[in-house]
């Protein structure tokens, strides 16, 4: 049996659970046609994670740990889970796949900060990370960003938010038929479980790993 | 393991692969890792961040090599030393503060946080009780990503993030609970079962509920009957559970309270 301990949270992580908590219960609509809050943080990490859904990715993970030290406790966690996966859902969350098809028209005038984030010798022929590339070889337009063969880092993040929120809060909901993007036709019906079984058969046909950014393997 | 799935596999397969094409390595331990590899032009684009950036995500899947790229970080800021941690500015200690949780503690952690909050901004409003960093960025809104890393690795102890993995509590979810707590205003400081009690405290959100009562109901208890609810300075009270469930009134100041069945039959 594992041993637990269960060291009481202090003022601090309480508070940042109060905060966190407003942030994902203020509403707002991520659809096509609405705008997240914007305190939700799309401008860190430029230019890999400057867009919104890293914020809802890397708000779990407290929420997780903090869960963990009180067990009997979680209805203020799940929610907020709740919040960050209903998001995740949206167009907004993948705002990136949607809107950057084929190479960046930018990138023969990349800033010299980008550098060390491209290979010298394709220097102003090559597209940044954070570039997603929708529609370039050898995939083509691909609208769903969890059928696509590539956006790893959109569906692999969603698989561990996912998880989490089931682990904490116990509820299935997830693992039931929801709507992805919602944007006419490019809707998209998926389940935790048909998810992470599309992620896992991707991987397994492609040992080598799949591409987060069209094309671009990361060892994550 | 939460859905009785063996979709982790792929990742196993995968690592075969990446740890010959992706890793350099120094015998056993990893010394350097592609940022990412372009299948198409062929190129594996190296830089300093590719070891360290995936710790977090690695922890619970090859803790070895997260732990090499932990050190090494931790090392080059001076954690490890006996030295100051050399930090210049905010950004220097980001990754180092939401990894560090994983991996250590006690003094290693102290001497991290002592750095850090003096880049951070750490923020606690006096009224509605809630912590952020504001990085000295003078911005409307806390910064997310940022705000969100560190207090990962503020709140996670040593091995924790893995062991939500590998070793989850699902136990937890057939214990005794709490519930309608009167959030934000209270939060459960300690909320666990343990060896047949439940072991609650709750936080204000500031100093005017200090010391306020509070009520919230109890769930799934494994009897019904008289419970006894003890203070931390030995007050006791008693309630009565129907059909597992309760409702009972803490001090909110922090104080621990343990609910126990006053049948000492009733098992853990």
């Amino acid at each position: 049996m594992t041993t637990r301990t269960f060291e009481a949270l202090d003022k601090r992580s309480l508070g940042w659970l109060r905060y966190l908590y407003r942030k994902a219960t203020t509403s707002d609509n991520w659809d096509r046609d609405g705008h997240p809050h914007a305190h939700w943080d799309n401008i860190s990490g430029p230019p890999m994670t400057s867009f919104h859904r890293f914020d809802l990715i890397d708000s779990s993970y407290a929420v997780a740990l903090m869960s963990d030290r009180t067990p009997a406790w979680s209805e203020v966690y799940s929610r907020i889970l709740d919040e960050l996966v209903e998001r995740h859902t949206s167009w907004w969350a993948a705002e990136d796949w949607m809107t950057q098809f084929g190479d960046d028209p930018d990138r023969n005038s990349y800033p010299d900060r980008y550098r060390p984030l491209i290979p010298e010798a394709l220097w102003g022929n090559y597209d940044v990370p954070g570039w997603t590339a929708n529609g370039i070889d050898p995939y083509g337009i691909q609208m769903d960003p969890v059928a696509a063969d590539g956006m790893l880092f959109f569906k692999g993040f969603f698989g561990l938010l996912l998880g989490l929120h089931r682990y904490v809060s116990n509820d299935p909901k997830w693992n039931n038929p929801f709507e992805m993007i919602r944007d006419g036709k490019d809707s998209f019906t998926w389940t935790h479980s048909s998810v992470m079984g599309q992620l896992a058969e991707q991987w397994h046909e492609r040992q080598m790993g799949c591409h987060c950014e069209n094309t671009k393997i990361w060892p994550y | 393991m939460l859905l009785d799935t063996h979709h982790h596999s792929a990742f196993d397969h995968w690592w075969e692969y990446a740890a010959e094409n992706y890793i350099s390595w120094n015998g056993d331990e990893a010394v350097a890792m592609d940022l990412y590899y372009d299948p198409v032009v062929d190129e594996h684009l190296q830089s300093p961040l590719g070891l360290i950036a995936p710790t977090w995500y690695l922890a619970p899947q090859r803790r070895e090599v997260a732990e090499t790229a932990w050190k090494f970080g931790a090392a080059a800021l001076g954690l490890l030393g006996d030295g100051d941690v050399g930090l210049t500015d905010f950004r220097d200690g980001l990754m180092l503060a939401w990894f560090t949780g994983e991996f250590a503690d006690g003094k290693v952690k102290r001497k991290l946080w002592e750095a850090c909050d003096t880049l951070f901004e750490p923020s606690l409003d006096p009224d509605s009780g809630e912590f952020t960093f504001g990085f000295g960025l003078n911005e409307p809104h806390p910064r997310g990503q940022f705000n969100a890393r560190v207090m990962a690795g503020w709140v996670c102890q040593p091995g924790a993030w893995a062991q939500i993995f590998h070793t989850p509590n699902l136990e937890k979810h057939s214990q005794p609970c709490v519930e309608g707590v009167d959030f934000p205003r209270f939060a459960m400081s300690q909320a666990h079962w343990e060896k047949g009690s439940l072991h609650l405290a709750v936080d204000p959100c500031n100093s005017a509920m200090n010391s306020v009562k509070t009520s919230m109901n109890i769930r799934r208890l494994p009897a019904d009957g008289e419970w006894i609810l003890t203070s931390g300075d030995q007050t006791v009270s008693s309630c009565v559970a129907v059909g597992g469930e309760t409702r009972i009134e803490l001090q909110a100041d922090g104080s621990s309270f343990t609910l126990t069945a006053a049948d000492e039959t009733v098992s853990p």
